[in-house]
């Protein structure tokens, strides 16, 4: 019997249902937490429209801070501490972030 | 008998930086927070977590996180060299930390050196924006 090599499998695994469904539940880990470390630092900051009570969104296997002043709570400035509720919020969750 | 302590990753960090050649070389300040002064480049070290690594018994090998700011000074910002200024800090810092873990250092370990982000990101708290390199790097030590 030979086997061909399917050179797809690691996008068919990607978007199995079983694999998009544990995706989602991590993400919602992570904007759990991402939401208690951004309400430490006294979130929302500058709320975008529709957001007014809660920066974090999670949609699918994504979480956003939809904040405009995102950029200065996650990497701080010269006046700025820096929070860092999303990268916090990913090692809290358990997992780890990809090397470069 | 007192317990030991895991040891000082921001200490740890700028300590090992403040006294490399490399970065004495490029006139930088390396601290804790902004200097005072900023007409020469510095570097800002920030302990973002350290947790417990998984596969180390409890509070022995911790994974520490930093955010490594790289800021170009105020004199190369007017000479508008502020963005290569910035980006060779960033990476001789990065050069630096990736070799930390064959230096010998006080109370630490280092075992290991990983990069998880390295952008720019300029400062809009300056006016105009400072040019600024961001490291993120995972650290392991233990005492």
């Amino acid at each position: 019997m030979s086997f061909k090599l399917n050179s797809n499998i690691e996008r068919e695994i990607k978007e199995s249902a079983g694999v998009q469904k544990g995706q989602r539940r991590v993400a919602e880990q992570v904007g759990e937490h991402a939401r208690r470390f951004a309400s430490q630092a006294k979130a929302p900051w500058i709320p975008r429209k529709g957001h007014k009570n809660d920066p974090i969104v999670v949609k699918g296997n994504r979480v956003y801070n939809t904040d405009h002043g995102w950029h200065l709570v996650e990497f701080g400035s010269k006046n700025s501490p820096i929070w860092a509720p999303l990268r916090r919020a990913i090692r809290a969750a358990g997992l780890k972030d990809r090397s470069k | 008998m007192s317990e030991p302590l895991i040891p000082d990753g921001e200490a740890l960090l700028a300590g090992y930086l403040r006294n490399h050649s490399d970065i004495e070389a490029l006139e930088a300040r390396v601290a804790g927070k902004t200097p005072s002064s900023q007409t020469q480049p510095w570097v800002r070290v920030t302990q973002l977590d350290a947790d417990n690594e998984a596969t180390s018994k409890p509070e022995w090998l911790v994974a520490y996180l930093f955010q490594i700011d790289c800021y170009a000074g105020e004199d190369s910002m007017e000479a508008h060299t502020g963005q290569a200024e910035a980006s060779v800090l960033s990476r001789t810092v990065r050069a630096a930390l990736a070799a930390m873990p064959e230096s010998d250092h006080d109370d630490a370990v280092v075992t290991s050196v990983r990069f998880t982000g390295h952008g720019r990101f300029p400062d809009p708290d300056y006016e105009p924006a400072r040019e600024r390199y961001i490291l993120d790097a995972t650290v392991h030590a233990h005492p």
